[in-house]
């Protein structure tokens, strides 16, 4: 077990397994087996909670894999990746729960982006900036930037300019 | 490099706070840190100067104060409803987030605000989708075709990671063209194309996928209308640096030579995945390939399947097969086969994977006589197999063919049946355990089984299950675990 810490003191018992999602959190361990206790200052347990509730779901799943694949333990060599045949199926559902896992409002998709990103989750940042890209997905300019607050720093006829030099991507 | 400095930095002090170790050589801490090349600041200079002192004298250490000031590139969203959502973000998530977008939907971008003006010309992707050109129920070549022309050439030449192209407008003759693209060396490592159609005439694709020298992994969907697969026969095929290739709805002739290719000129194949593909050649060849799967296939004839490299096999359809023979197959550790093979169809020598290590068998009973006598022929026993699976088990034909693994298969660890459903009238019911006895042709005993596990349809009866048990009994003394369950 290992135990992380919110910027906000909250502590976390977890599983090594599920802490390793972390790419910080496994070079850490790497560099020193006898970790226990990791403080991680730049997020709070709300966040930290989210995070790990992924992080749980997803070794969880990768280990039901393994063990459907027994061939590869019991061989102890020979191809390191499960074949394609075991990983198809159970895809299928780990992507449903992504799916209903990342229906968050966009205060928290910001920070789940920065949470991912700073410990290093590529299967969690991959997740969130997808659901961003979602929302960005099918509306007009002016709805995403009222969407994303962006607000429009080119004067009416440099936009103009932009849009009569480059007629191909507009039209 | 301020955020290699704060992993550093909490790293070394939850390595302080978790090491007793620390009080003696702490000198080499020092020097690791110097060595990460990073200038921490004051404040950092003196905490962790403060740190070593606290353990050096054996005091208790402070954790760090959590109203230490965050690194800049992790400000948090403070201001939430005056903030531009996207302004703090990391550099490098703005160029992830494009990269899930269509390229015309990434390059549209561009108008939003300066800082969005050349965001899409550095994207490591290129997604091209005829769909977006097609506008009341018509489509316009000339606007799809500048549009491409005016991406590649605004475009900053950065590696490409991926690129897409989907066609799946249904009934247009269209005036596509790929000469640009295809003559512009793109070379991405990646390449999904996807193209459905409603006559295989109009089926149109950029060749350049065919011939990238750093292209590892190759997707191609085709789908024409009446669902037939389709012939393919590129110019040229010269990837040498793919890995991996995903076919769905191909039709593969031997004429076409387009597995061959893929086969002989693809030096580093290792994965080979074929979707409905109807297979019409006489054999798949290779001496780099590991994992060979072919889904739902259909197949006009037989096929050899010769690949001395492969770890898995899986062959799953119910089409009616011709069936595969099967050689060299000396590094097979993980077989699928689930097959609708009979008498008059097809054919499997199943005896060729007597190496593998996994073996997962799904095939008609008819068919298992014949598989039996392959077994139990079968010169080499399958001295590796740990994990045999049996699915649609009917108890009156296949007992025989579970007997003869356990004879042939003295390593096997792990058994698992799955009984299929009894078909109505099926006298197998019924099946007593004399007739049982009296079937076995396969006289031995085997000591030890580790794991038994049986699944069942919901409403088969236990006591076709106590028949089975007692059948197996009958071969083996004793049997570690047994795990009856039903099907979910």
């Amino acid at each position: 077990m290992i135990t992380l810490t919110s910027s906000d003191g909250v502590q976390f018992d977890v599983r090594e397994a599920v802490a390793k999602e972390s790419q910080i959190i496994r070079d850490m361990i790497q560099d020193d087996c006898v970790i226990t206790n990791i403080p991680l200052a730049n997020v709070n347990h709300k966040i930290l909670s989210i995070v790990l509730e992924y992080c749980q779901m997803h070794v969880d799943k990768t280990e039901m894999e393994v063990n459907a694949s027994k061939h590869q333990t019991t061989t102890g060599e020979g191809s390191s990746s499960v074949p394609v045949a075991l990983k198809v199926s159970s895809n299928k559902n780990l992507n449903d729960w992504d799916k209903e896992f990342i229906n968050v409002d966009l205060d928290t998709l910001y920070d789940l982006i920065l949470a991912a990103n700073y410990l290093n989750i590529s299967g969690l940042l991959n997740l969130t900036t997808q659901a961003a890209a979602d929302i960005i997905k099918g509306k007009t300019t002016e709805e995403i930037r009222a969407t994303f607050n962006i607000k429009n720093d080119f004067t009416p006829e440099e936009e103009a300019a932009i849009r009569k030099e480059n007629p191909w991507a507009f039209e | 490099m301020k955020k290699e400095y704060f992993i550093e930095y909490t790293h070394l002090i939850s390595i302080l706070l978790s090491s007793n170790r620390l009080c003696g050589p702490s000198g080499g801490l020092v020097l690791a840190f110097s060595e990460g090349g990073v200038r921490p600041g004051a404040l950092f200079e003196f905490t962790f100067s403060a740190l070593l002192v606290q353990v050096a004298r054996g005091e208790p250490v402070a954790r760090p104060a959590t109203s230490r000031p965050l690194p800049p590139w992790a400000s948090p969203y403070l201001e939430k409803d005056a903030m531009d959502w996207f302004s703090s973000l990391p550099d490098e998530i703005l160029p992830k987030i494009l990269s899930f977008l269509s390229t015309k939907e990434a390059v549209q971008t561009c108008i939003l605000s300066k800082r969005w003006r050349n965001a899409w010309t550095f994207l490591p992707v290129l997604k091209f989708s005829v769909a977006d050109y097609w506008v009341d129920g018509s489509f316009e070549d000339d606007k799809f075709n500048n549009f491409l022309s005016g991406v590649l050439e605004n475009r900053y030449p950065i590696k490409l990671d991926v690129f897409e192209y989907t066609n799946a407008v249904l009934n247009y003759d269209s005036e596509i063209s790929f000469e640009f693209i295809d003559g512009i060396g793109l070379e991405p490592r990646k390449a999904v194309v996807i193209v459905g159609r409603d006559r295989a005439d109009l089926l149109d694709y950029p060749e350049f996928v065919f011939s990238c020298t750093k292209l590892e992994n190759l997707d191609l969907r085709m789908k024409i209308a009446d669902a037939l697969p389709i012939r393919i026969r590129p110019e040229l095929v010269h990837l040498p640096a793919l890995k991996f290739v995903d076919l769905t709805g191909i039709a593969l002739v031997d004429d076409c030579k387009f597995t061959q290719n893929l086969c002989s000129k693809c030096p580093v194949l290792e994965t080979m995945v074929l979707r409905l593909c109807d297979l019409d050649i006489t054999e798949i060849s290779s001496k780099v390939l590991k994992e060979l799967t072919l889904y739902s296939c259909s197949q006009a004839r037989r096929t050899q399947i010769s690949c001395p490299s492969l770890a898995s096999l899986v062959i799953e359809s119910y089409e009616e097969m011709e069936g595969f023979e099967l050689k060299n197959m000396t590094s097979l550790k993980y077989a699928k086969i689930f097959l609708y093979l009979d008498d008059n169809h097809g054919d499997l020598n199943l005896s060729s994977l007597s190496n593998v290590s996994h073996l997962s068998l799904g095939l008609l009973p008819q068919f298992k006589e014949k598989l039996e006598k392959d077994i139990c022929d079968c010169s080499k026993a399958f001295r590796n197999l740990r994990h045999l699976e049996i699915d649609f088990l009917c108890l009156s034909y296949d007992i025989d063919l579970v007997a003869c693994f356990l004879k042939q298969s003295p390593f096997l660890e792990e058994l698992t049946l799955h009984l299929c459903e009894p078909e109505e009238d099926d006298p197998e019911e019924e099946i007593s355990q004399e007739e049982l006895g009296n079937r076995i042709n396969v006289l031995f005993q085997r000591e030890h089984l580790k794991t038994l596990r049986i699944v069942k349809p919901k409403e088969r009866p236990d006591l076709v299950i106590d028949t089975l048990m007692n059948n197996l009994r009958t071969h083996i003394k004793t049997i570690g675990e047994e795990i009856i369950m039903c099907e979910t």
